[in-house]
């Protein structure tokens, strides 16, 4: 009769084991579920975000005319309750709704917890994916390009002019969403191209721009630029005048939503990609350079769509390649159109006498000694 | 300390430590076993331990369930969240809901077994009658417990399981829709329903579990503890302290120890936050219901209710069904019995699935008997045939075996039992979606 307890008490033994084991690994478990769980909120929450948005914040967050940008260090700055709140309940005065269910919107308490996630913790390329997939292309460059002769322009102006181009430069990537390309102010902030603010001395608008205005969505820039960089902010706005009267002026970029339904809008698409992104190795019209010519029969004829597809996620296989993976840098739907329109050249594609880019020493065609092993 | 001492004697406390701890347990334990038992009854193969294990799991319930109160909170805002809070930032908040989670769904096994033991034993006769319609209760207490505790997670899986159970409800005639109403509080599974089911499954349940389970304990002692074989010589009885309560101890910490163990290593299943909107395909209910979900696939929702309930009564009148108290105690009553068993459970793994197959794919009665209405053709004749069916099986049993009637019962059940498990499997396994036939792998 001792049997059962014995083997009662040996199972006590292995339970006293694994529960230590068990206690030791905890820890560990809770941080993983943590880190899990915000994944998982973050994906929840870039579909929300698509969904609802998009269409005013920008398909990666880069914020869209006079809607503010969310994909900076700003916001990913600010606390949980001022997020959950702005989305929840809206902000007054502002295009900016309330969102939760509580204040008519569509959102659940749940639902808005995850954008905070993804606000603060943001994975913009994961939504960038996502929103490619609805057809919402966002543009190349978010904020307006200050091009070379505008800088060189303005550092002409005076002593100081290098530093208002370098304010010019952080204002046209940080401060235009909200603060519109030429500071004439927007629903969501103050003009800053005024008479009045250029009456404020440095010292007060360096600590605007450093600490934020509260209660207003100005954040508090000194968690995302540096001290000197503010300076060269506040010294722009300060002579805002003298640039403009060099002529100097932003403009901003426009977003543009693509019927993904349409094979005309995307082979639109992928020309425009396959020009802003290929032409600079593979040439004009895609007829070679440091790359092989993929406008040739040649190419076209041996390179099947999943093999050129595979090129342009992961680079050049070749060693020495000079083609960069574009994987990261391209959503799915971008690669899909860029390889669509580079079969669409093949109807028209020339016989090209020695396709091979220069990169791509002598020996004879490339596809015909790189044998996959 | 001998004010303490005389709460619990009254008279003066036993002379040595030695003789005080005895009293001790001995008063605790001997409130729930006799003194002595027979030996017989102590021999594992004759209990399996089904009723102690029950018993235990139903203790390890009420302590985990009594531990997860502290951090959940019954609120369609807040259920979700606080079920993952302690997943994720509550130290052993998932290993106390897993070990809460499987023991739920292991309790709804031992139970069954539990029964099904009895039965074999013939343990539900003569002064048992009463016990085993006890016993039939606390299993129905136990799958409504499992039933309210389905919702709590409010995740995808519990919205919809409990929104496909309360659907079969309504199918009831006359009493199906107030049940349900009562249940949900409203139309649709939301926030009464939840707050419902959380007083049903921490308040009212568990107190009816109590009285419940005192009752059954007692009787099991009044009415002579477990069946036993009847003998010509007198059996020996042994002393319960340390016979029986060894054998209890052990399977007690071997239990757990299982218990624990598959917990850790399996957590409790959490799936998307429960969406109305987005039913998943196919939605199912809890697995233990799902025998009768497939049967609805089969039948008039009626005739797969009646059935159902022709099954429970049945059960419940098997006393006065089957008084033959001469062979209790013997397991399937005799020879003939456990071959009748046998044959019943084969009948059952070949019928069962042959006629899923043929009613899934060959027989469509509807539109074979276009004449008559539904109710007829899709619930009374298949109700007929199944009932007839039965019918055959006994009368076989009886006339091909020369079975008593209590052997050919065994066959019966055995037959029925086999089937509802099967069932059960096709639902589990074998629905995808649209609730049609798939090939698991």
């Amino acid at each position: 009769m001792r049997y059962p307890l014995i083997a009662g008490f040996t199972a006590l033994l292995v339970l006293i084991t694994a529960l230590s084991i068990y206690t030791a690994r905890e820890e560990q478990r809770m941080q993983t579920a943590q880190a899990d769980l915000r994944q998982v909120a973050i994906t929840d929450a870039s579909a929300v975000y698509v969904q609802y948005c998009a269409t005013c914040h920008g398909a990666t967050g880069e914020g869209l005319g006079a809607t503010p940008p969310l994909d900076n260090d700003g916001v990913r700055g600010m606390d949980y309750d001022t997020l959950f709140k702005t989305i929840a309940r809206g902000r007054y005065g502002t295009a900016m709704t309330g969102w939760h269910v509580d204040e008519g919107g569509l959102l659940t308490t749940y639902q808005i917890d995850q954008l905070v996630a993804l606000l603060r913790y943001g994975e913009w390329p994961q939504v960038r994916e996502l929103a490619a997939q609805q057809g919402m292309i966002p543009v190349s460059l978010a904020a307006p390009e200050v091009a070379n002769e505008q800088i060189a322009a303005i550092s002409a102006l005076g002593p100081e002019g290098s530093i208002w181009a370098n304010g010019l430069n952080l204002y046209a990537q940080n401060c235009t969403t909200c603060h519109g390309a030429t500071g004439e102010g927007s629903s969501l902030a103050v003009a800053l191209n005024t008479p009045e603010l250029r009456s404020q001395d440095a010292a007060t608008i360096t600590r605007t721009i450093s600490e934020g205005v509260p209660g207003t969505m100005m954040a508090a820039w000194n968690k995302a630029l540096q001290p000197e960089e503010i300076s060269a902010l506040a010294e722009f706005l300060l002579h805002w005048d003298q640039v403009e009267a060099a002529g100097v002026a932003l403009s901003l970029p426009t977003i543009e939503q693509i019927d993904l339904g349409d094979a005309e809008a995307v082979l639109a698409l992928g020309e425009r990609l396959f020009t802003t992104t290929c032409t600079t190795c593979h040439g004009e019209n895609g007829s070679g350079g440091i790359g092989p010519a993929i406008n040739s029969q040649q190419f076209l004829s041996r390179k099947d769509d999943a093999a050129i597809e595979q090129a342009i996620i992961q680079g050049g296989k070749r060693p020495n390649s000079s083609m960069p993976a574009f994987g990261e840098r391209l959503t799915s739907v971008e690669i899909t159109a860029l390889v669509r329109y580079i079969r669409s050249l093949q109807a028209t594609a020339p016989s090209v006498a020695n396709p091979r880019g220069t990169q791509q020493g002598g020996g004879g065609p490339p596809w015909l000694r790189d044998r996959q092993p | 300390m001998a004010w303490f001492s005389r709460l619990i004697y009254r008279s003066g406390p036993p002379p040595e430590d030695r003789h005080r701890m005895r009293a001790v347990a001995n008063s605790l334990i001997l409130h729930l076993h006799p003194p002595r038992v027979a030996a017989g009854a102590l021999r594992f193969p004759r209990t399996w331990g089904l009723g102690g294990i029950s018993a235990l799991l139903t203790m390890v319930l009420v302590v985990s369930g009594v531990l997860l109160m502290f951090r959940y909170d019954a609120s369609v805002e807040r259920a979700y969240s606080s079920v993952q809070a302690l997943e994720t930032v509550v130290p052993f908040g998932s290993l106390l809901r897993a070990i809460h989670h499987w023991a739920g769904n292991l309790l709804v096994i031992t139970a069954v077994l539990h029964l099904v033991r009895v039965f074999a034993a013939g343990g539900f006769r003569a002064e048992r009658r009463m016990n085993w319609l006890i016993g039939l209760g606390l299993l129905l207490l136990v799958l409504v417990f499992n039933f309210t505790g389905y919702l709590l997670p409010w995740d995808q899986l519990a919205f919809w399981a409990i929104t496909v159970g309360t659907g079969l409800l309504t199918y009831m005639p006359l009493l199906g829709q107030p049940i349900s109403d009562f249940l949900l509080g409203g139309p649709e599974v939301a926030q009464p329903a939840l707050r419902n089911f959380y007083a049903l499954h921490v308040a009212l349940l568990p107190v009816i579990l109590i009285f419940g389970l005192s009752y059954h304990f007692w009787r099991v002692r009044k009415d002579g503890g477990v069946t036993l074989p009847a003998e010509s010589t007198p059996a020996p009885r042994l002393t319960t302290i340390p016979h029986l309560v060894h054998i209890e101890l052990g399977v007690a910490l071997i239990t757990l120890t299982g218990l624990f163990i598959f917990a850790m290593l399996v957590p409790a299943p959490l799936e998307d936050l429960a969406n109305p909107a987005h039913p998943p395909n196919p939605a199912k209910a809890a697995w233990y219901f799902l025998g009768v979900q497939e049967l609805l696939l089969h039948m008039h929702p009626l005739a797969a209710l009646l059935l159902t309930l022709i099954g429970g009564l049945g059960l419940a009148l098997l006393p006065l069904w089957d008084r033959d108290t001469a062979d209790e105690g013997i397991y399937f009553r005799s020879p003939t019995g456990r071959l009748a068993g046998a044959i019943g459970a084969l009948w059952g793994l070949l019928f069962t699935p042959l006629l899923v197959l043929v009613d899934e794919y060959w027989l469509d009665l509807p539109t074979l008997l276009v004449l008559l209405p539904t109710l007829v053709s899709n619930g009374l004749l298949p109700l007929l045939l199944t009932l007839a069916g039965l019918a055959a099986i006994y009368a076989g049993l009886r006339s091909g075996l020369r079975a008593r009637h209590s052997e050919a019962l065994v066959g019966l059940l055995s037959f029925v039992g086999v089937a509802l498990l099967v069932l059960t499997a096709v639902g589990i396994w074998l629905r995808g979606e649209n609730m049609a036939l798939i090939w698991p792998w």
